[in-house]
């Protein structure tokens, strides 16, 4: 059983553009109320505490459960989602969040400042991400009934990217009665649909709340079952017994269910980036430029892309951690195209030691295999030895302070390239510290970006992104890829891929049986 | 009697130790940090001690097994690292989803395989020998796992009569329970099935050559008595220890009809340990499975003992 | 005093094991009888048939791959080849007991001594109560000469030696209180002094129960002892038969007088060659139609070659037949 575990999951959510493949039908006939819809999970969530989610299994029941203060569109952006407004005062040191009216937990106390406040507090001591996010966090008040104003240390721009990714709003009442770990049982958010049920090992029952803020969902409950495999998943959507399944650089399973008559969709926000991490500090060959620009030259990424993910379907190519024609893409960006002349004149000019063994490390997995197979045999044809390092899951950790030659990472980019950028590129962190450049320019870049308004963040952060893929050359983007949620006909909704932060759970409904 | 047994509870107890031991120390040698495979990477150091010192990690390996031992004899195994929860309740949790798999399992394939061992040799070369043999082989060769998915693609795909996967307790509703259970009992089995009919088959034909069976014939016993009487007993003396070397499954479960039939039990619970160095639940899972292993063995070797009057005596 | 009754009477008895190599002719038209209160004894060397001879009287041959095709076992007055198989297991351990070589194998080792004897009684006795068997079983056991029977009853078959073992089986034979006893070589696995014992035993169920004995084997010495007549076998045939004074003291047939010289005696000299018979046991599956002897034969000649396998023909004594187309008498050919 190959593909066990892993990426997938989650629910996400499709947003028009950016789409590569027919969205599902949902505006043809009139939505019918009732009915429940099976979603697979790859395993218990570890927690089901608002708190503390923060897994790929966790985000896709996140949303059915709970909410955010804010969301990312389709460009990745946080917007304002239970909130009306959020006003950053880089002088004042505050932020001011207003709230939109009317909103309540699913145990029917009200969504209110004091709430706000509560969970802002909460997360600060006990959230999962708050060393992350919420480092600069010192307190925050209700000014008013739906007004809350949050206090900060130091400046902190992408405060509102922590509050899109984590620190769901749990309803404090509950908290306090079950207790954190009765709470972790019978969690209580804002979302469209309630916990009935946690069956460890089984799976996660919940039933519509008939009150949510958006109007009544129209199906009676969603039920996240475990399935451990893609095989069984897929059998069980043939079956019926489930309704949504999700899949990452499969090509040739989707495509067989495409031809069944299933519909595939894709996120927006495209999932993995397959990335060169090169180790640009130790004594090897990599440690001159052109070497790593040989390498980059070297691999073809369009036919990559062409032949495992079908020519765009399932994902694409691109020369930096974003798509070209979203927002954060930065056009300025030259890349490495396919090159082989250019490669073995750069190879010529570095005076590179064929006995060289270039060493590429990566995560198993079956895409991920395939992947580097390939470019292994294409750095072959331009006389670079390779040898594979295929490193089981719970060891993968251990390569990310160092490692030899390159590392071969999937970097998630559900939150966007500019915070994969400002998280991972900058030192201090394990990941990389001994082996990219960390360039002074691209460390005062960051750090600048972080204390910014939102235009300079953004100019900063692509001046970046810039010098680490054309200059320094530390990444090298081979493929992107998509998650795929592959439906039935009988089931209608803006549903989309492992995308934690836009399903519209409420409006979601199936064909009567 | 007394004596043996004491005698060998004492090496039983020693074995459960060791087991214990040197579980801990290979899951240690592992690389891989529990605390970032639970927090992810973007975890800071701080939180990554904290829970280190959360979970005793930040001890020396030896205090933290001991420390482990201790609360182990206190029945207080330890807290899940990934789920949170108390280990024994994760294992209270799934034992009974194995045992109800692993046990009607267990009892078909013995008795179905002395039966067809039995008829195979008593009727050697016939049409019911050759059939029997060759389903063993299949049943030894064939992966657990492709039967599986091909029994889950015939019967409940295909002919859409049995469901793809799920378990229901036996205590909830028997008949959803029988249900479900029915392809992954017969698929786990089938292959028990297989080797208990096997050794059955080839124990009975050499003790159907032996002396005292031409002894009862030439003293005018029956065809019948001679087979159930006097050649069963001494055929199936070894056939006790094939099955007693399977008893594991009960309690360990079988990870490929796990997986393959999405039944969340023992099996699947100590990979996820594995894969997420869940110390605490590994070394529970372990010592559970020992204790049960051991103490079954314990319980075959004294069955060897009531049929086989040779050994009760090597006791004394 | 000799009782003439005949008790068995074996009629042109034809037993073939069909095996890859072709037939095997392992008993091959053989004929013999055996009277009430009588020793007879059957010897040859392996292969000779002597024992699948006398298990096909009881039916104990392994179908496949043997089957008798042909001839009369007359016993109680009926012909046990037409029995079906209930009826001759009423005969087996009954009224005809076989034991067997291997004493130390023959018992079954799960089982006590004491259930095992009472098993084949209750077997033969339909309702015959546990405790009548049981005092019937612990009676056999004495009267083999066992001691401290009732102990012994509780026994399992590990716990006795190998002749205590052999007493025990032919217990079980004097417990159902058979008219013959069919002991095929009963005492090569024990020790000599064991041998002489259980040999000791069987006589005397002969002189007082008026038991039959059948020994087959091929040790000379023990038929010399205790037999009253002798056959001697060879290639699935018998090539001699006769009073054991008559063989013994005028052997007749080239292959008995080769078996006798082969065999040290006790005024053996010392530094005296044996004399073995040459050649091997003939390839049973593949027999010729002349003498089956010929080729080891001392006073073959061209004759013997040309001629059919020879009939059992008289010798002139009465009771002593051979099958042979010379006249060999104390060692020569005559005529």
């Amino acid at each position: 059983m190959k593909k066990i575990v892993a990426i997938l999951t989650a629910i996400g959510l499709l947003a028009s553009t950016g789409s590569m493949i027919t969205p599902v039908l949902a505006e043809e006939a009139a939505p019918v109320k009732g009915g429940t819809v099976n979603i697979p999970i790859t395993g218990d969530p570890t927690t089901l505490q608002g708190w503390m989610l923060r897994n790929s299994n966790e985000n896709v029941l996140a949303t059915a459960i709970y909410e955010t203060l804010l969301r990312y569109d389709e460009n990745g952006i946080p917007q304002p989602y239970l909130c009306e407004s959020f006003e950053g005062d880089p002088e004042a040191l505050t932020y001011t969040i207003k709230l939109k009216e009317g909103i309540t937990f699913q145990d029917g106390t009200p969504f209110d400042a004091d709430a706000v406040v509560w969970n802002l507090d909460y997360y600060k001591e006990n959230g999962c991400l708050s060393g992350s996010y919420f480092g600069e966090y010192e307190k925050s008040e209700a000014i008013d009934e739906s007004t809350v104003v949050v206090h900060l240390s130091s400046w902190n721009a992408l405060f509102n990217y922590g509050l899109a990714r984590s620190c769901y709003m749990c309803s404090p009442t509950a908290v306090e009665e079950l207790g954190a770990d009765g709470f972790n049982e019978a969690p209580i958010g804002t979302g469209a649909f309630k916990v009935t049920k946690w069956e460890h090992g089984e799976g996660i029952y919940t039933e519509k709340y008939a009150d949510y803020w958006q109007g009544e969902p129209n199906l009676d409950g969603v039920n996240f079952m475990i399935y451990s495999a893609v095989a069984t998943q897929q059998a069980a959507l043939e079956k019926g017994d489930l309704d949504i399944i999700n899949l990452s650089g499969d090509a040739v399973t989707a495509e067989a269910l495409e031809a069944e008559g299933y519909t595939l969709t894709n996120a927006a926000i495209p999932a993995t980036a397959y990335t060169f991490c090169f180790n640009t500090q130790a004594d090897t060959p990599l440690a001159d430029v052109r070497v790593r620009q040989a390498i980059c030259y070297a691999i073809d990424a369009d036919k990559i892309v062409s032949a495992l993910l079908r020519d765009g379907k399932f994902g694409t190519a691109s020369n930096q951690w974003a798509i070209e024609g979203t927002s954060m893409y930065n056009d300025e960006v030259q890349g490495y195209g396919y090159d082989v002349e250019t490669a073995k004149k750069l190879l010529e000019e570095a005076n590179y030691d064929s006995d060289f063994v270039l060493k590429i490390n990566y995560q198993v997995g079956d895409f991920m295999g395939q992947l580097a197979q390939i470019c292994a045999s294409q750095l072959e044809a331009i006389g670079i030895k390779v040898e594979l390092n295929a490193i089981e899951v719970a060891n993968y950790v251990n390569y990310f302070g160092e490692w030899e030659g390159i590392l071969f990472h999937q970097m998630g980019l559900q939150n966007g390239q500019f915070s994969q950028i400002s998280a991972n590129m900058i030192t201090g962190i394990n990941f990389g510290s001994k082996t990219f450049s960390h360039r002074q320019d691209t460390l005062d870049l960051i750090a600048e970006a972080n204390a910014s308004g939102e235009e300079t963040l953004t100019k900063d952060l692509k001046e970046v992104v810039r010098i680490l893929f054309d200059e320094t050359v530390d990444l090298y983007t081979v493929a992107i890829t998509y998650t795929t949620a592959v439906t039935g006909p009988s089931l209608h909704s803006d549903y989309g891929v492992v995308q934690a932060n836009r399903a519209t759970w409420h409006e979601m409904w199936k064909d009567a049986e | 009697m007394g004596r043996y047994i004491l005698k060998r509870l004492g090496i039983s107890l020693f074995v459960v130790l060791m087991v214990s031991i040197i579980t801990f120390a290979l899951v240690k040698i592992l690389p891989g940090d529990p605390a970032v495979l639970a927090l992810g990477t973007e975890a800071t150091d701080e939180e990554l001690e904290e829970f280190h010192a959360k979970y005793n990690l930040d001890k020396p390996v030896v205090e933290q097994y001991f420390l482990w031992m201790k609360g182990a004899m206190h029945g207080d195994l330890g807290d899940s690292i990934k789920f949170s929860r108390p280990v024994t309740v994760c294992i209270a949790e799934r034992l009974p989803r194995t045992i109800s798999i692993g046990l009607p399992a267990l009892i078909i394939a013995s008795v179905l395989g002395i039966v067809f061992g039995v008829i195979s040799a008593v009727f050697r070369g016939g049409v019911v020998d050759n059939f029997i043999t060759f389903l063993s082989t299949i049943g030894l060769g064939a992966p657990q796992f492709w039967l599986g998915i091909l029994a889950v693609t015939v019967f409940g795909l295909r002919l859409d009569m049995l469901p793809l996967s799920g378990y229901v307790a036996p205590s909830e509703d028997f008949g959803q329970y029988v249900y479900h259970a029915i392809l992954p009992v017969s698929i786990l089995a089938f292959g028990l099935l297989a080797s208990v009919a096997r050794q059955s088959r080839s124990n009975m034909l050499e003790v159907i050559n032996q002396d005292y069976i031409r002894t009862a014939r030439a003293n005018g016993l029956s065809e019948s008595r001679v087979i159930f009487r006097h050649a069963l007993k001494n055929a199936l003396i070894p056939v006790i220890t094939t099955i007693g070397l399977q008893v594991r499954v009960i309690f360990g479960g079988s990870l490929m009809i796990e997986q393959v039939f999405n039944i969340a039990g023992i099996g699947s619970l100590i990979t996820i340990a594995i894969q997420g160095r869940d110390y605490m639940v590994i070394e529970g899972c372990v010592l559970m499975i020992s204790v049960f292993v051991v103490i079954i063995n314990l319980i075959i070797d004294l069955l060897y003992g009531f049929v086989d009057p040779r050994i009760r005596k090597s006791w004394r | 005093m000799e009782n003439k009754e005949i008790l068995l009477d074996v009629k042109n008895l034809r037993t073939s094991f069909f095996t890859e190599s072709g037939e095997v002719k392992s008993v091959n038209d053989v004929s013999f009888h055996v009277n009430r209160q009588e020793v007879v004894a059957v010897v040859g060397e392996s292969g000779s048939g002597k024992s699948v001879t006398q298990l096909s009287v009881l039916q104990l041959i392994q179908s496949p791959p043997g089957r008798i095709l042909g001839g009369e076992i007359w016993f109680r007055g009926e012909n046990l080849l037409t029995y079906d198989r209930k009826k001759m297991r009423t005969i087996r351990g009954n009224g005809i007991s076989m034991i067997f070589q291997e004493p130390m194998t023959s018992l079954n080792p799960v089982y006590t001594v004491g259930s095992q004897l009472t098993e084949v009684l209750r077997v033969h006795h339909k309702g015959m109560s546990r405790q009548e068997a049981w005092r019937r079983g612990v009676e056999a056991l004495k009267a083999v000469g066992i001691p401290d029977p009732e102990a012994r009853m509780k026994n399992y078959p590990f716990e006795m030696s190998g002749g205590m073992r052999q007493r025990v089986l032919i217990a079980i034979a004097v417990a159902c209180s058979s008219e013959l006893i069919i002991a095929d070589e009963p005492t090569t696995a024990l020790d000599v002094t064991t041998q002489a014992q259980v040999m000791e035993l069987l006589m005397s169920l002969v002189q007082e129960n008026g038991t039959s004995l059948i020994v087959v084997t091929h040790n000379l010495g023990l038929v010399t002892r205790y037999a009253d007549r002798i056959y001697v076998m060879y290639a699935g045939r018998i090539v001699e038969s006769g009073t054991t004074e008559m063989i013994m003291k005028n052997p007749r047939h080239p292959y008995t007088l080769g078996l006798m010289e082969s065999v040290p005696k006790l005024d053996t000299e010392k530094g005296e060659q044996l004399i073995p018979i040459e050649g091997a046991p003939p390839n049973l599956a593949n027999m010729p139609s002349y003498c089956s002897f010929y080729p080891r034969c001392k006073f073959a000649c061209e004759e013997c070659k040309n001629r059919p396998h020879p009939e059992l023909r008289s010798t002139g004594e009465e009771g002593h037949y051979i099958s042979c187309h010379l006249d060999v008498r104390g060692g020569k050919v005559n005529g």
